[in-house]
């Protein structure tokens, strides 16, 4: 054990403390630090930008009139920024830890397992970098786009793509490559956060109605079958000519009335609550509640992820579809489906208001789905 | 000598062959006689009988159907005489009509002062529900005074009525046969005294007229007239370049360039009768306050808005509510001297001013209302993109008729009423101002629940001149009493006069004598037009 | 069997009557006034009210379900479209038939598709042919319905000009796939709905096979020297499709919701759109009566479907 101390220098801490990943170099762990250096290079490519259009919060506070925004990615900057510093650190600190207890730093708890199945599998990858990349380009749109997505040109208007409008213009000559960008937010805003209104309220059900059975499963069910005997869209359609299209109704909206999950965990929890370990766990007087947190839930976790994230793909298009009804957010905010319902109109005249928002929306799902797949083909060990 | 006689033998069967094969002469010049002319029609029918029907598109097939007590000259949109040959006034409240012997309805039976009574009497009676009522309401009856002459009788506070006799272009339905049939299989089957008589009505779907053959005042052009809705304008436009119809009752400003470029298209035009208007809530605050009203006018270049939308192609900008074309439309001093410019700074300002006195709440949010319609829509988003730039947040709130006009109405039963700051809406009217001024500004009309007055103007002055206006007889008082009320609406800013249509058919080149109608209707056979199609 | 399915029943039953319960709420705290519609700008407030007597819209409200929930029946319910209302069973009865037409070619189009492919994709596993069948499924489950037959829109009937940008075309006997117009109106509309159905279905059959073709029965096949394709088809071929043939039916709620989408994209008249049009316009019955129709449809085909299984496979038990 003391020879093992005397060889777990402090120098690699200091190196991380000065750039993530060098302390890693230093140490001879060359994926490690790759890794690292590979989630800086977005975040210092967003400041670089955000710095030479001056949006920095103090320079963009008297540039823009809503302010808000620059704020909230600043902020969303600097904390990114802040945590890859710290797991760094922390990454290098707890290896030095091990190193001097002496134990081997070789392991092989489950999260680890999985984490390296996925790192071999291409599909994952490609989804989780789909997916980070428009994560980036929503947290900090600001940043990226050149203007607000709401200027209008009413002189000039429908331009075809060009340089001054490299996805060209719409019929309000709004530039539709900033308004795509924007877009980013709603859809991802909605969609992620109903999808997790519907895993936890419909993962409450599920269990619930899955543990409990009796009365209050079989209310429940029915109750799903009801929802589900109308075409979703329908429901949500008459749900929103009731409340309105504002954004939090349409995520209360998406989030309670999009109950599939329910029915999964429910199957989930069905499976799980016969095994012996349950059995037994009830046997001795172990309350319920602790078997439920403790026994049922982190088996349906894995369930859980993969129907995530299918989940955030299928309210994505479920929004764009709303949208393009005419009953989603309201302009000028710009969204995916909106944009699409415009250029309805010019097809003949501006195809490129049609193509390019549908070819974003395409590219996220298509970047959930993948992971999804990915996730599910990684967790569980019978389908490879 | 026997030559001579088998020449003229064979000239006289000739021409008693040629006689009965051709009985008709087209009393239209270089008209052809004949053929089937199919029409565009924007929306599905919804009624066919004349008293109840208030949709315009309605109105492309009783045009043809009935027959009109009086018409509007086409070009100076003067009253003249159609079923009425002629009138009299007797006093401020009767005015005597006079109507041609020998018009025959579709039956056979004869149009008599009888029908038109009933006509107007059944449309202005409450119980029957016409939604027609409301232009009949200064009428007090219609009375026969002889079985070719009728009265008209106004009521005493509306005597005497000027813009009555614009609501008497109205189509005469047969008494008898309607009290025979009954109202319900008359709207679906109607019978009139018009040009084209009706055949057949597949629900949902197209309506098929044929010549009338013993039409009274001239001989119809067209063997037939087929009427087919198309909902999809896209469709639409399409058909009218496959010939699938030959005249489309409207199209959209991007694809008339393309039209005009077509050999077998002519694109017709005539400036519309309609009041697009962005309008203001006086109930309350911050939109009664006059600095917000030209504050939001001055957030937004109207002028360059109406053009992105239009391209002056199918739209133009109004400054009034009377349309151009009309008279008292007192464009020019609006449009110089009320209207206001594009000024960002002095809206800032403005809005500043309203903020720092309370009036406008801190984070407030307003919205700017609008039908689903894509280019009221537009112009929605083109101002709440414009307000947003000025300081106010806003968000456009487009709304589909079942809940916009409620709230428009301010409907008791609208919890948000009390949110409207302004509202986008559209309005038509006839060929009389009283259609347009009346209605936008006259306290009458803030009813709620069926309002028309949608900013709530209620004053005093501005009635009492509308009021004059509809209660004299001569033009030039009437044009200079509505002039003052309109100088007044606007100068308190309760409407931003927005656009009217320009009215666009796309014709094929087979069809000859057609002429654009303002209101967007369909004539083709009255005392000005008898529409032909070649081959 | 038949307990089963007389508990099946009754559950059909309770579950329609508690969906009548819940449109019918929906219905009535919607804001928004038919009446106002039905009457028109510029109407008389006299004939706004007289239209709301006439449509029994001032009555109590349980008088009201009764006159929705019975109507159904009865086929007196009348649509809330026109002055001279019609029966709504008369609305929902005309353009049902496009409906019916599009949702048929786009499923058997997705049908003849993705079964092959998903199979094929099965049996020569991670090859190229495998990469590219997920590949494609995973990207037609990506793809909006709606920007799909825009896009085709574009491209076939815009730019290339061979086939018509939108609409029905033709029809014979209500029926427009029986017309050559009719036919090419019918492919955008249906290729669009087909390519999201086609998708799951090649996914959802390349996992059954893919689970058959684990089965030790498989192995058993092979092991006993029958050739591949026999084993292929005597034996793993319709164990594999029991489970896809069970989706396909699931499937027709999916099918209804895209119908919806592409019918507004490319101005199909079928009842998707009605359904949309009915409650942007408050038309309270024609929305009741649709909703339960469709409502009926779906269960009833669950229904079929489930008994269809516990017929074939004694082994499943229920409760």
């Amino acid at each position: 054990m003391t020879d093992a101390t005397a060889r777990a220098p402090r120098a690699p801490l200091y190196w991380s403390l000065l750039l993530p990943g060098l302390g890693h170099a230093v140490e001879r762990l060359w994926m490690r630090a790759l890794v690292f250096w590979l989630l800086l290079v977005p975040l210092t490519g967003t400041l670089y930008a955000a710095v030479s259009r001056g949006r920095l919060a103090w320079l963009a506070y008297h540039a823009s009139t809503s302010p808000s925004e620059y704020w909230f990615s600043t902020t969303m900057l600097f904390i990114l920024f802040a945590l890859v510093w710290l797991f760094a650190f922390r990454d290098l600190a707890r290896r030095r830890a091990r190193i001097r207890r002496g134990e081997i730093f070789y392991t092989q708890g489950y999260w680890q397992i999985v984490a390296r199945r996925f790192s071999k599998d291409v599909k994952g990858i490609i989804g989780l970098s789909l997916i980070l990349i428009t994560v980036l380009i929503a947290l900090f749109a600001p940043f990226y786009a050149r203007g607000n997505g709401l200027s209008m040109d009413l002189v000039s208007f429908l331009g075809p793509p060009s340089a001054a409008h490299p996805l060209g213009q719409d019929n309000y000559g709004r530039d539709v490559l900033d308004r795509l960008i924007y877009g980013t937010r709603v859809a991802l805003g909605i969609g992620a956060v109903a999808t997790l209104l519907n895993i936890i309220f419909g993962g409450l059900l599920g269990l619930i109605g899955g543990y409990f059975r009796g009365i209050s499963d079989a209310v429940i069910m029915r109750g799903l079958e009801i929802i589900n005997s109308i075409p979703f869209l329908v429901l949500v359609l008459l749900i929103v000519s009731l409340w309105g299209s504002s954004v939090i109704t349409l995520i209360l909206v998406l989030g309670i009335f999009g109950l599939q999950p329910a029915r999964i965990i429910r199957s989930e929890v069905l499976s799980v609550r016969e095994e012996d370990y349950v059995l037994a766990a009830r046997a001795i007087g172990v309350p319920t509640y602790r078997i439920l947190y403790r026994h049922v839930l982190p088996n349906a976790i894995a369930t859980l992820l993969v129907v995530t994230s299918m989940y955030i793909g299928v309210n994505i298009i479920v929004v764009a579809g709303l949208s393009f009804l005419g009953f989603g957010v309201r302009p000028p905010t710009p969204s995916w489906g909106s944009m699409l319902q415009q250029a309805q109109d010019f097809m003949r005249t501006a195809w490129w208001m049609a193509v390019y928002p549908g070819l974003c929306i395409i590219i996220t799902v298509f970047g959930f789905n993948i992971l999804g797949d990915s996730l599910r083909d990684v967790l569980d060990p019978r389908l490879k | 000598m026997r030559r001579l006689l088998i020449g003229l033998v064979v000239a006289l069967v000739a021409f008693g062959v040629a006689g009965l094969a051709e009985t008709n002469v087209p009393e239209t010049p270089g008209a052809t006689l004949g053929g089937t002319l199919t029409l565009g029609v924007g929306q599905v029918f919804k009624d066919l009988d004349p008293r109840i029907s208030n949709s315009a598109y309605d109105s492309y097939v009783i045009n043809e159907v009935f027959d009109r007590l009086v018409d509007f000259h086409p070009d100076t949109k003067e009253i003249v005489p159609f079923v009425a040959k002629s009138w009299e006034i007797l006093s401020d409240t009767v005015t005597r009509f006079y109507i041609n012997e020998g018009i025959l309805f579709h039956n056979g039976e004869p149009l008599t002062a009888e029908d038109v009574a009933f006509t107007f009497n059944w449309i202005a009676d409450e119980a029957n529900n016409s939604p027609n009522m409301t232009e009949l309401v200064w009428m007090e009856e219609a009375v026969v005074v002889e079985e070719y002459v009728l009265d008209i009788v106004t009521k005493d506070e509306y005597a005497p009525y000027a813009p009555g006799f614009a609501s008497e272009t109205r189509a005469i339905v047969p008494m008898d046969y309607v009290l025979e049939v009954g109202d319900e299989a008359f709207n679906v089957a109607p019978i009139g005294s018009g040009p084209y008589k009706f055949v057949e009505w597949r629900t949902g779907d197209r309506v098929i007229l044929e010549r009338n053959e013993d039409y009274w005042l001239v001989y119809p052009n067209l063997e037939q007239v087929v009427y087919r809705p198309i909902p999809e304008l896209s469709v639409m436009m399409a058909e009218l370049e496959a010939g699938g119809i030959d005249i489309s009752d409207t199209m959209p400003a991007t694809d008339v360039p393309r039209f005009r470029g077509m050999d077998d298209i002519e694109v017709m035009q005539a400036p519309g009768m309609f009041y697009f208007y962005v309008f203001f809530n006086l109930q309350h605050a911050p939109s009664n306050d006059i600095r917000w009203r030209k504050a939001v006018y001055m957030s937004v270049n109207y002028d360059a808005a109406v053009f992105s939308i239009f391209q002056n192609l199918t739209g133009l900008r109004m400054y009034g509510c009377v349309p151009e074309g009309l008279w008292a439309n007192d464009t020019e001093y609006l449009r110089d001297t009320v209207a206001l410019q594009e000024n960002d700074a002095e809206a800032k300002r403005l809005f500043q001013e309203l903020k720092d006195e309370g009036i406008i709440p801190a984070n407030y949010k307003t919205k700017v209302y609008c039908p689903m319609d894509p280019r009221r829509r537009q112009l929605a988003t083109i101002m709440a993109t414009n307000l947003i730039e000025n300081g106010i947040d806003a968000e456009v709130v487009p709304m589909d008729w079942a809940t916009y006009l409620p709230l428009c109405y301010r409907s008791e039963s609208d919890p948000t009423a009390a949110d409207l700051d302004q509202g986008i809406i559209g309005w038509s009217g006839g060929y009389d101002p009283h259609d347009f001024v009346y209605y936008m500004f006259h306290s009458d009309n803030c009813t709620v629940g069926s309002a028309d007055n949608l900013c709530w103007l209620q004053d005093d002055e501005v009635d009492a001149w509308i009021f004059d206006a509809d209660t004299t007889l001569d033009q030039a008082t009437r044009e200079e009493l509505y002039v003052k009320a309109q100088r007044k609406a606007f100068e308190l800013y309760t409407n931003i006069p927005g656009y009217n249509y320009i009215q666009t058919n796309g014709v094929n080149t087979r069809v000859h004598g057609f002429i654009v109608d303002p209101l967007g209707s369909y004539l083709l056979c009255d005392p000005y037009h008898n529409v032909w199609v070649d081959g | 069997m038949i307990a089963y399915t007389i508990r099946r029943l009754a559950q059909l039953v309770l579950v329609l009557f508690g969906l009548t319960l819940l449109i019918f709420t929906l219905l009535k705290t919607m804001p928004g006034d038919p009446a106002v519609v039905m009457a028109g700008i510029g109407a008389q407030l006299e004939t706004i009210q007289g239209l709301r007597e006439q449509l029994g819209l001032n009555e109590p409200l349980h008088v009201q379900y009764w006159r929705l929930f019975s109507g159904l029946f009865t086929g007196e319910l009348q649509a809330m479209t026109f002055r001279r209302p019609g029966p709504v069973w008369n609305v929902i009865w005309e353009r049902l038939p496009a409906t019916v037409e599009l949702g048929f070619f786009g499923l058997l189009l997705a049908v003849i598709v993705s079964v092959p492919a998903g199979l094929l994709s099965a049996i020569y596993r991670n090859t190229p042919l495998d990469y590219a069948v997920t590949t494609a499924a995973l990207m037609g489950i990506s793809i909006p319905v709606f920007w799909f037959a825009l896009m085709m829109m574009i491209v076939f009937g815009v730019f290339l000009h061979w086939l018509p940008v939108s609409g029905r075309g033709d029809a014979l006997w209500g029926w427009s796939f029986l017309t050559i117009d009719g036919l090419r109106h019918l492919v955008i509309p249906a290729v669009a709905l087909a390519s999201v159905q086609m998708a799951l279905n090649a996914r959802l059959t390349r996992a059954s096979m893919l689970e058959v073709l684990r089965q030790d029965y498989v192995t058993t096949a092979r092991s006993k020297g029958l050739r591949e394709r026999v084993v292929l088809i005597k034996h793993a071929f319709r164990n594999a499709m029991a489970p896809v043939v069970t989706n396909i039916g699931m499937q027709i709620g999916t099918v209804f919701a895209g119908a919806v989408l592409t019918e507004t994209t490319t101005a199909w008249p079928g009842i998707g759109r009605l359904m949309v049009d009915a409650i942007m316009r408050r038309d309270q019955s024609v929305v009741f009566a649709l909703t339960l129709f469709l409502g009926f449809i779906f269960m009833v085909s669950f229904l079929i479907i489930d008994l269809f299984y516990a017929y074939i496979d004694p082994r499943i038990t229920y409760d």
